[in-house]
Order: C-alpha cells, then structure tokens, then sequence
C-alpha cells in the first residue's frame, strides 16, 4: 500500500538524518517523534486547528552553535514533488514554534533528499516568503481567512526570527556516509566527551 | 520503571533529561553499590554516550547509552558505532513482542560485539534483589560490568535463578547443575567477568570440600577478583582448607582487605590473612591502646585480624595495630607518648630475639644516636645503658635489621613501625617485630602472636597452586 510505504520511507528517512546529525559530532541531546515521553516535546497547537508535530528536536553544542536548540523537518523524498506544499506549510509552523516556545526555535531545520523549485532555492526562507506562508495559513494562525486582518496581527519579528534562523539541508546518499571513519569513533568519542572528564574529575 | 514516566511529566527538556538519566542511575547504583554513574552532557546521541559507569577502584568504565524507543532497528543503527566500547545500552521503553525477528537479529548482534542492550524491566530487576541473594548482587555487578546479549525482566530472572542454583549446588558439589551455571555465566558475560563468576563458583566448589579437579567448568580463567567477590566468600564459605585461602590469597593485596566490608569479628577473614601472613606485604603498622569491649572476646580468640577505621588491623587485649598497605598515611593520627627505658626496650628485645641494631634516646633536651656497626643488636651494650643514665631519657626510636638489609623502624613516641622510604615487609615480619617492642603483649599473649606470624601449614602443589595466580 502507497501509505505503508510512505510510512516506512519516512521512518528510514528520520534515522538516516538522526544518524546524520549525531555523526557531525555537533549534536548535544536529541529526541524524535517516535520517542515516547518526548515527542510531546516536538508537538504544539496551531493558535486556531489541530495540533502538529516536527519530526526531531534537540539542542548542538561546541563553537557558536553551543547550546543552540533546534526543531527538524525530515521529508525522505527523492523527488521534488509536493516538496514546495510541505516547505511553506513548515514555515509556518517555525512561525508558531518561534512564537510559542522560543528556548526550543534556535534553529529550523528542514532536512530533505531532493531540492525543489531549485532556480529560486535563495528565496524560500527570506522573510517575504515567510511572510507568503504564514498569510496561506491565516486561518490557523489567526482564526481568519481575511488576509488583510491576518496582516495586520503579523509580528514582524517573527518573520524575520523564523526567516534567519532556517537551515536548508539537502543530503544526498554518498554525503551519509561522508562522515567520521568508524575506526576513528573511539578517538572522536573521548574528544567530545573532554569536558565532562574535566567536570567529573 | 514508574520513575520514568515521572520524569516523562516535566515540560522542560533539560529537567525532563536530567530526571531521566537520574531513574536510571538509581536502579545501576542499586545493581551495583561500587559503581559510580557520571551523567554525560549528552542524550540520545550515536556517538557520545549518557552516561558512564566507573569503578573507580578497579580503574574500569562503561559507556551507557540510553535509548527513547523499544524499536530494535534504532539500536541497530547505532552499534556500528558504538562497538569499540562495549556498552550498555538501555531503553527506556519495555521490548514489545511484535517484531521477534529484528530481537532476536539484535540479540546476536549485541552478543557477538560484547554490547548489552537492555529494557528498563531488566535493569529494575538487576537491582531489586531484596537482602539475603548475595548470588544475585555478584551476578548484577558481573553483567554491568561485562553482560551481553539482550536483557529484559525474563532474561534477568533466568540469570538469577540459574546463578543462585549454581551456586547452591555448588555448595552441595552437585556437578550438573553447578556445571550449568558456569557455561551459562561463560555465555551470558565477556570472558573476564565470566572467568571472575566461575571463579567464585569454584572457590565455593572447593571452599565445601570439592576437588579442583572435579570442578564442572573451565580450568584456565583469568579476571581478578573484586571486592564484592571476596566479601562474598568471605562471609559465605565454611569449612574452607587451609590451602584454599593459601590460593585464594596469592592475588590479593593488603589494600584489597583493609576496603572489605566484613563483620568484626570474621574466621573465614582471619584463615585467609593468616593462611598468606608470610605474602601479604605492608608498608607500616601503629599501636593505639584502645580499651577492650565488654563480651569482645566472647566469639573469637585474641589476637585476632579485622577490618576497622578503613585498615587492616590486628587486635589484642586492650590494644589494635593498624596495619598500612601502602602509606603511613594511611594509618590513624598517632598519639603521642614519651618512649620506653633502655632496661625496657632490652627486655622486650630479648623475649623476642630481635636484632635491634641502632637506638635513638631522647635525654629530654637531646637526642643520642646509638648504632652497631654492622647488624648486631646493641641492647645488651653497657655503654647504651651508661647513655642512659640521665633520669628520664627514654628510648624515642629503636631500629631493627630484618633480612635482605632491610630495616624497620620502631618509633616510641608514635607507636608506629616502618621502614625506611619505600621499603615493604611481609606481614608477619612486621607484626613478628612491631608487636613485641611497642606493644610488649604477656607471655600468652605473646605466645598467639607467635602463632599467628609462624609461616603458614600449607601444601600445595602442581595444579592448585596456579588456580588463583594471576
């Protein structure tokens, strides 16, 4: 069954860019919607609908990004299909994430296999197009289907809160596997765990 | 894991991971009393793990990842990584029984890189052992430190019961059962943890009167014991051979027994240290006249070993001699006193035969340096006692040579007998010298301490005299 499939690719695709993100040795704590007790940590309402849900969720560490939390989207697509629909749709719900718990929205990640409407790829996460999502969503930010009324309750710190803090990450198959050499795991591990040896002695 | 979804209520993600790691900790704290749970800045990660288990005492780790899912393809994933380390990996959620394939996949797979991933079912049941399974306690602490495979709450039990019986049959030399236990310990923990079970189990196998050779397990095991182990034999075996703590001995140190947590008063402790009296090397030993207990002899004869203040120690009638296995400071604070008379230190020389071959007097307001030339005891000197005749110069140190050269110095004003820098002794060279000068025991008094520091009765041959060494 179509769904079936969809399921188990999206299921693979959260592991795959899990695994991704813990290989970069920059991921300090992370959890998913398939854990339980803590996905209610990805879950939030829309302001007037149902509630919704990013697919992972924690906090990086080292350099500048040191404790910066972030949410993910992950759409395991190959092809672009209805990439663009889910993107802005994603936009939005940064919009509401940023707005409601803002110590969890240091960054938005939107983690894909396939670029879409590649010619303006520098265009998806500027304010305006922000700004275009959240308006195409009014009603379940706002409670109306007046654009002009859902511009005017538009904070515009918002949009440009959700418009810098996007990261637009398309992986590819071969880039999985471009990461740290499994031999080289013991030497990678003792280097990230430095300081809670100096803390625990 | 009730804790569990009690941490799960707190709506704050730092909160909610530190209450997390903190129910876990306190069912591996509860497995095992001697590790210690370092918490990691990480949670969830492939890589860095959540915590990790130390025992610091045996200078050994493991990493512990922790696991927000049940799903076997998850923990999957990340052994790949974490192989070189071993770890345990602990889920948070209990194995649903839907997917028996991918299990019974990651089982093997855990098993055959020495990895244990556990449920929290599993890890509650390693620590609710309710008093009295000391079998149970020894099994816990073998599987954190080394268990693999898969462990959930059934798993967890069949262990138990599996070890419990062994070690009861064991005791009974049933050679079946206790022969099931050893390969089922051999499969369920990496060789050096299996090696140190098995070998509890045959100390138990011989300590009731089992031959070595009829032992339904392996013969060529490694894996020191640990403190746990020995604790364990020392407050389970009876009727243990003056030969099996002759071998259980030839790997333990000093610094080993004076860490135990044993009765007071213990005869299985006292055959053991006295069974390697002539092999167990210390640095020091110190008197403190400590007043006897009302009814402290009723249950053992004196002098006789304990462990007390964090020391091996000898006690006698009215008086202790801490013993220190690697550092005067080790000992208790001295207290002070002002030394012995020249007649004094000559009469106790003599009773015990040693060679005191230099003494330093306090005059009271000088010290005289007093030594033979090579190592002949100068006590019966008259020009010692013609020093001495000032009134109230006291003897403040006496040196005695004992063999290889070595020298053991007895200091009056402290009650304590060393030797110089990093010179060591056997036990019963020090307590055959220190006793008698600083203490000066009564003649039967004496008698026992001669008895105690007399080389062990031991015969031993061939095989068993390698079974314990390491």
């Amino acid at each position: 069954m179509a769904g079936e499939d969809h399921q188990i690719k999206g299921f693979d695709g959260l592991r795959r860019a899990k695994k991704w993100l813990d290989a970069s040795t920059r991921v300090k704590q992370i959890w998913t919607n398939e854990n339980r007790g803590l996905k209610e940590l990805l879950a939030f309402d829309w302001p007037h609908g149902k509630d919704f849900s990013f697919d992972m969720g924690g906090q990086l560490r080292g350099g500048d990004l040191e404790g910066k939390t972030f949410l993910a989207e992950v759409k395991s697509y190959t092809h672009e299909m209805d990439l663009a629909v889910h993107f802005r749709e994603f936009l939005t719900q940064c919009y509401v994430a940023l707005r409601e718990k803002p110590d969890r929205s240091d960054i938005f990640m939107w983690i894909s296999w396939s670029p879409f409407q590649a010619q303006k790829w520098h265009e998806h996460a500027t304010a305006l197009a922000v700004q275009k999502s959240v308006l195409k969503h009014c009603s379940q930010i706002f409670g109306t289907l007046d654009e002009a009324e859902a511009q005017k309750q538009i904070d515009p710190a918002l949009i440009s809160g959700v418009s810098q803090r996007v990261w637009m990450i398309t992986l590819c198959d071969q880039q999985e596997d471009l990461v740290i050499a499994h031999e080289h795991y013991v030497h990678v591990v003792s280097l990230m765990l430095a300081n809670d040896r100096r803390v625990a002695n | 894991m009730a804790a569990l979804n009690y941490a799960y209520s707190e709506p704050i993600p730092s909160r909610l991971i530190a209450n997390v790691k903190t129910a876990v900790t306190r069912h591996l704290e509860t497995a095992d009393p001697s590790a210690v749970v370092h918490h990691t800045e990480y949670f969830n990660n492939s890589l860095a793990p959540d915590m990790i288990l130390q025992w610091p005492r045996e200078n050994r780790e493991r990493h512990v990842f922790l696991r927000p899912t049940s799903d076997p393809r998850w923990i999957q994933d990340d052994l790949g990584w974490t192989a070189p380390s071993h770890p345990l990996i602990v889920m948070l959620e209990p194995q649903e029984n839907d997917n028996e394939s991918a299990s019974s996949r990651l089982l093997e797979a855990a098993k055959a890189i020495d990895t244990l991933v556990a449920d929290p079912d599993g890890i509650e049941e390693l620590g609710g052992q309710e008093g009295g399974q000391a079998t149970g306690g020894l099994l816990a602490q073998a599987i954190l430190r080394g268990g693999r495979g898969f462990l959930n709450y059934e798993s967890a039990t069949t262990a138990e019961a599996i070890t419990a019986n062994g070690f009861e049959a064991a005791q009974n030399l049933e050679g079946e059962v206790t022969g099931r236990a050893t390969r089922y310990l051999t499969e369920l923990l990496k060789p050096e943890q299996s090696g140190r079970m098995v070998r509890v189990l045959q100390s138990v196998w011989e300590g009731h009167g089992g031959s070595p050779s009829d032992f339904p397990g392996p013969k060529d095991l490694s894996g020191k014991l640990t403190k746990e182990d020995l604790e364990f034999l020392i407050s389970n075996l009876s009727s243990a051979s003056v030969d099996f703590w002759r071998r259980l001995g030839s790997s333990i140190t000093v610094a080993q027994l004076a860490a135990l947590d044993v009765p007071d008063f213990s005869s299985n402790l006292n055959s053991l240290i006295n069974a390697n009296v002539d092999r167990l090397m210390v640095r020091a030993m110190r008197i403190f006249f400590e007043a006897e207990q009302l009814g402290e002899d009723a249950d053992r004869s004196l002098p006789s070993w304990s462990i007390r203040r964090r020391n091996l120690s000898l006690r006698g009638r009215g008086w202790t001699g801490y013993i220190a296995a690697k550092s005067v400071d080790e000992l208790p604070r001295p207290e002070r006193w002002d030394g012995i008379s020249v007649d004094n230190l000559r009469r106790r020389a003599t009773g015990n035969r040693s060679r005191v071959a230099n003494v330093e007097l306090d005059t009271g307001s000088r010290l005289i340096g007093y030594s033979s030339k090579g190592d002949a005891d100068v006590t019966g000197d008259d020009e010692l006692l013609q020093l001495a005749t000032k009134p109230n110069t006291k003897v403040h140190r006496a040196t005695v040579a004992v063999t290889g050269g070595r020298r053991l110095i007895c200091d009056f004003s402290t009650l304590t007998a060393s030797g110089h820098t990093s010179a060591t002794f056997s036990l019963n060279e020090l307590v055959g010298v220190a006793v008698p000068l600083l203490v000066a025991p009564n003649d039967v008094e004496m008698a026992s301490v001669m008895e105690i520091v007399a080389s062990p009765n031991v015969t031993l041959h061939g095989e068993q005299a390698t079974l314990f060494d390491e």
